[in-house]
């Protein structure tokens, strides 16, 4: 019962809700949101394709060493 | 009938990729990447949110920006001479000894001046709780301390060992990339913070 009439009366003063600290920018055409929010988004995905790309180029410069072996069954050439 | 050649031939396993510990390192540094980007974009959006004229907050005492730019240009310097010291280690492990000692008091000195710093900036009552920048001073600078804190200890042990001759080169790779990470953090918190 008291859980519905609170639940009533957030919907009837939606703005008691608000709880997020950075969604009212107080300075008029700040942008400081946006930057941060591209920034922080941005950010994890450089960071994996840097890795991405280092792990590929050292796996491109690495060499492939071919030794015999004669557990292979033999490669014919006629 | 045509006559036969055999080649019996495999692929070895080569060299791997990279070795286990750095990528481990890597890992860790990336996500330490994230946590201190939070933090730098906390501090931005807060002091934006601040009005004019008052971020950082007229009460707070004014940051020792040339004294830390000193301490900065220290930890580069320590930076720097881990670097050598990997290059220096390819002919012989013996030869990074004297610049991982260099970097080592220099990173000391660093933490010094961090330690001296936090002292005198509590004893004008500049505290973690005494304003939201108090509060991001020393929550960022600090973290950054242990982390730099952890670096040394580590550092250490990496130079004892480099000097016994006994230091793989992963383990040897994982602490320059720990360490890299630890003195290219600082001038991003630096720049964030005192300017």
């Amino acid at each position: 019962m008291i859980r519905g009439g609170l639940v009533l009366a957030l919907l009837a003063a939606p703005s008691v809700a608000n709880a997020c600290a950075t969604c009212m920018d107080p300075r008029e055409g700040s942008r400081t949101l946006l930057w941060v929010t591209i920034f922080l988004s941005l950010l994890p995905l450089g960071l994996l394709a840097s890795i991405g790309s280092f792990l590929w180029w050292r796996a491109r410069t690495s060499l492939a060493v071919v030794a015999p072996s004669p557990d292979l069954p033999p490669l014919e050439i006629r | 009938m045509a006559e036969t050649n055999t080649i019996r031939a495999r692929p070895v396993k080569g060299p791997p990729i990279i070795q286990s510990e750095v990528f481990a390192m890597i890992i860790f540094v990336f996500a330490d990447v994230m946590f201190f980007a939070g933090f730098i974009s906390a501090y931005a959006l807060v002091g934006a949110r601040a009005p004019v004229g008052w971020w950082p907050p007229p009460g707070d005492p004014a940051l020792p920006v040339a004294a830390a730019g000193g301490a900065t240009v220290a930890l580069l310097l320590s930076g720097a001479a881990v670097f050598y010291a990997g290059w220096a280690a390819r002919s012989s492990l013996a030869n990074a000894v004297r610049p991982l000692g260099v970097a080592l008091a220099l990173a000391v000195g660093f933490l010094g001046y961090q330690v001296f710093e936090f002292v005198r900036l509590l004893g004008v009552g500049f505290t973690l709780q005494s304003s939201a920048h108090g509060g991001f001073f020393y929550t960022m600078v600090g973290a950054h301390g242990l982390h730099a804190m952890s670096a040394v200890a580590v550092l250490a042990w990496a130079m004892r060992l480099v000097a016994a001759g006994t230091l793989s080169p992963g383990a040897f790779g994982a602490v320059r990339l720990y360490w890299y990470f630890v003195v290219l953090l600082w001038p991003a918190i630096y720049l964030t913070v005192y300017l």
